[in-house]
């Protein structure tokens, strides 16, 4: 298939796609980015489709509980799957009941809890199988005979109550000797010998791949995980359908069955809506047809919608730098504030600024794109400004002096001579859009971060590399051809 | 012989100077007086006090009998032709473009800009060079330039602040001899300011002689030779003619 047609079929697919939405209600159904919660996901996305009117859009990948449980409130995501455990720690911050649970995310959230899927995915313990043999550690409890093992835990289990500190305390473990180490990277740790025990999920996949052990919780500390799904209130009432649905759900998914379906995505490279389809056939005998894999064109799509996010965030932060570059070259005063507040905004680390949109913009392309302009506007506002100071005094004396007014030096001779700097800023600018728009993926605003995102959860280098090299060719290709265009738009006279 | 312009008393100090002190002196119709002085006696001040680029803080400025800083600065200054040491020029505009810069500030059409462009780059010899970039000319040649720019709208009034201080000796000679006679052709009140002695004799109709924001002496360069009124204008003199 040539180019060309792709590229014409990827734009059909988004116009069709458009189109229909403006007739059925679209469900948004999130997941955050562990593979488990994306099958999930996608077990929910295609009952919904088979069985209902309803238009899903999927926003898988979506980062932390707080963020994924923010975009539910503010009414960005209509439904995610979650866990009674962590309701209670991150969410309501008590130890309840499932019919607790349900009355209190109601009460306070208006939250409607679905019936529990079946399996309880607790946090275990894991170590290498012929470790655990040579020490006889078959338990937690056994662990406190062998201070000396390094641990390498998650961020989160480190931090939280019901994680580490809090197993700490209920072992008599003392403190243990952790660092905290990436989930896709503890078991390739915990293989190598770099650590010896990890925190991990009682339905991770990937325990059976490496043939890790799990130490049994004998003193019952770990809470119970079990899944369910969160739906607004207000998206029930407009799709009444999926309670039905919810209903059905209860009870199907046993912690093997899970277990093996992670195990089918991170272990055997399945695509989790291929396993969530093979689950639905076998146990709903729903069948749907599936789509040849269309990795180029879903590239490509990706490609483009990356390449809007950049061109959006450039022309938005020109519009909006140039100003301010102006008024702080013309008013030293305003100047300084002016470049505070901006390069504050640049200071701020990218991923912690998308998640403050969250609250303000919910999720998708218009939170990603305020995050970006906001990161783009320093090189163009210190750029216009500096561009605007270095312009020779006496230019400008005789500029006054000839009887230009205020605006007509601006207009005709401070802005071209500016123009040159202007410019490199909005090279710089442009680049740095095309690096921090693949971080907008952890707000759905889609971009070649999707792959990126996706192979980090999954550990597939593959998947990385479709979203890390058209990236990278990217920011290349913008900086050569701004660089083309900045010098056939300088003045002449100005080379 | 009617005033032109007019100084009456004026003061006008700086955060680190005084740059005038208390100057009351005419500017006749038609003359072409040279204000000297070292660097910071205030003699640049003085003629930006004219196209109100600075506003005196004591007395007052009239030109053509208004006063100066009342009315619209932006109408007053396109009346007056105006020309630095630098030259000023645009970078980014032809010759053609910088000479014409008044005639678009006042919303002249293209066909009057290109035959006033023509005029007055001829005027100051530069007819074939109207595309060339200001980077692409001589020193001499960019002062041109700013002459001719100054001389766009035939202003009556011409300020020329040390127009050719920054060229070599052979390209200023030949400037001051063509400023002499265009000063004899277009019969225009110019005020010119110069640091240097020789220059100050040979293209003044009246010298003003200013040291510390202090109006010395005004006089003819033949008065001003015989009559010296302080021994720092004598010394003035005096060292130009041992150089000699």
């Amino acid at each position: 298939m040539s180019f060309k047609r792709l590229l014409v079929a990827a734009c059909a697919c988004g116009f069709l796609a458009s189109c229909t939405k403006l007739s059925a209600p679209t469900i948004v159904i999130a997941s955050k980015q562990d593979t488990e919660g994306q099958i999930l996901g996608e077990i929910l996305a295609q009952l919904v489709e088979a069985r209902t009117p309803y238009l899903v859009e999927r926003k898988t990948n979506l980062g932390g509980t707080l963020l994924v449980f923010s975009a539910l409130r503010s009414g960005a995501v209509d439904v995610y799957p979650e866990y009674t455990g962590t309701i209670d720690a991150a969410i309501l911050h008590q130890t309840l009941s499932y019919a607790q649970i349900r009355r209190e995310m109601e009460r306070r959230f208006h939250i409607f809890v679905s019936p529990e899927l079946g399996f309880n995915n607790t946090y275990v313990l894991a170590m290498k199988a012929q470790n655990a043999a040579r020490l006889h550690i078959r338990t937690i409890s056994d662990l406190a005979a062998h201070r000396e093992l390094r641990w390498g835990v998650t961020p989160e289990f480190m931090h939280r109550s019901d994680g580490l500190p809090g197993l700490e305390r209920v072992y008599g473990l003392g403190t243990v000797n952790a660092v905290d180490v990436e989930k896709s990277l503890a078991y390739q740790a915990l293989a190598s010998g770099a650590i010896a025990v990890t925190d991990a999920y009682s339905t991770d996949g990937q325990l059976l791949r490496y043939g890790f052990v799990k130490l049994a919780d004998d003193r019952h500390f770990f809470p119970q995980y079990r899944a369910l799904y969160l739906v607004r209130d207000e998206t029930i009432r407009s799709a009444p359908l999926l309670v039905p649905l919810l209903r059905e759900l209860r009870g199907t998914i046993d912690e093997r069955t899970m277990t093996a379906m992670n195990a089918s995505v991170d272990i055997d490279r399945r695509s989790p809506p291929e396993v969530a389809a093979r689950f639905l056939a076998s146990r709903f005998g729903i069948h749907r047809t599936h789509v040849a894999d269309r990795t180029v064109a879903l590239v490509l799509r990706a490609l483009v919608r990356h390449i809007e996010l950049t061109l959006i965030t450039v022309l938005v932060s020109v519009l909006v730098g140039v100003p301010l570059g102006v008024a702080a070259a013309l008013r030293p005063r305003a100047g300084r504030a002016i470049m505070k507040v901006v390069g504050t905004l640049q200071t701020i680390p990218s991923l912690a600024l998308l998640a403050l949109m969250i609250p303000l913009f919910g999720i998708g392309i218009v939170p990603a794109l305020v995050a970006l302009v906001l990161y783009g506007l320093l090189p163009i506002v210190a750029n216009t400004m500096s561009g605007l100071r270095q312009i020779p005094a006496d230019v400008l004396d005789a500029a006054e002096g000839v009887g230009l007014s205020p605006r007509q030096i601006l207009a005709w001779v401070q802005l071209p001579l500016a123009l040159p700097f202007l410019l490199a800023g909005v090279r710089t600018s442009a680049v740095i859009a095309v690096g921090t728009a693949t971080i907008a993926a952890f707000v759905g605003a889609g971009g070649l971060g999707d792959f990126i995102l996706t192979g980090l959860t999954l550990n597939d280098p593959r998947t990385i590399l479709l979203g890390a090299v058209p990236a990278a060719l990217l920011a290349i290709a913008v900086e050569e051809l701004s660089y083309r265009v900045e010098v056939a738009v300088r003045p002449r006279g100005l080379r | 012989m009617s005033v032109a312009i007019r100084f009456e008393n004026v003061g006008r100090s700086f955060a680190s100077h005084v740059a005038l002190r208390d100057v009351t002196l005419d500017v006749k119709n038609g003359e072409l007086l040279v204000v000297i002085g070292r660097s910071g006696s205030g003699k640049t001040t003085l003629l930006r006090c004219i196209n109100a680029l600075v506003l005196p803080d004591a007395g007052a400025v009239f030109v053509h009998g208004t006063r100066v800083g009342g009315t619209d600065v932006t109408a007053l200054r396109r009346r007056i032709g105006y020309v630095i040491q630098s030259g000023g020029l645009f970078a980014h505009m032809t010759v053609a473009q910088n000479a014409t810069i008044v005639g678009r500030a006042a919303g002249d059409s293209f066909e009057r800009r290109k035959a006033r462009a023509s005029e007055i780059l001829s005027t100051v010899g530069l007819e074939a060079l109207g595309e060339r970039y200001p980077d692409e000319l001589s020193g001499g040649q960019r002062q041109r330039v700013g002459i001719a720019r100054a001389l766009y709208a035939d202003p009556p009034i011409m300020l020329l602040d040390e127009p050719f201080a920054a060229l070599d000796p052979l390209a200023r000679m030949d400037l001051q001899d063509e400023f002499a006679r265009l000063h004899r052709e277009l019969n225009k009140t110019i005020v010119f300011v110069t640091h240097d002695v020789e220059e100050a004799l040979f293209l003044g109709d009246r010298v003003a002689v200013f040291d510390d924001g202090r109006l010395v002496q005004i006089d003819t360069p033949a008065g001003l030779r015989s009559h010296p009124a302080t021994e720092y204008i004598a010394r003035f003199l005096r060292r130009r003619m041992e150089r000699r």
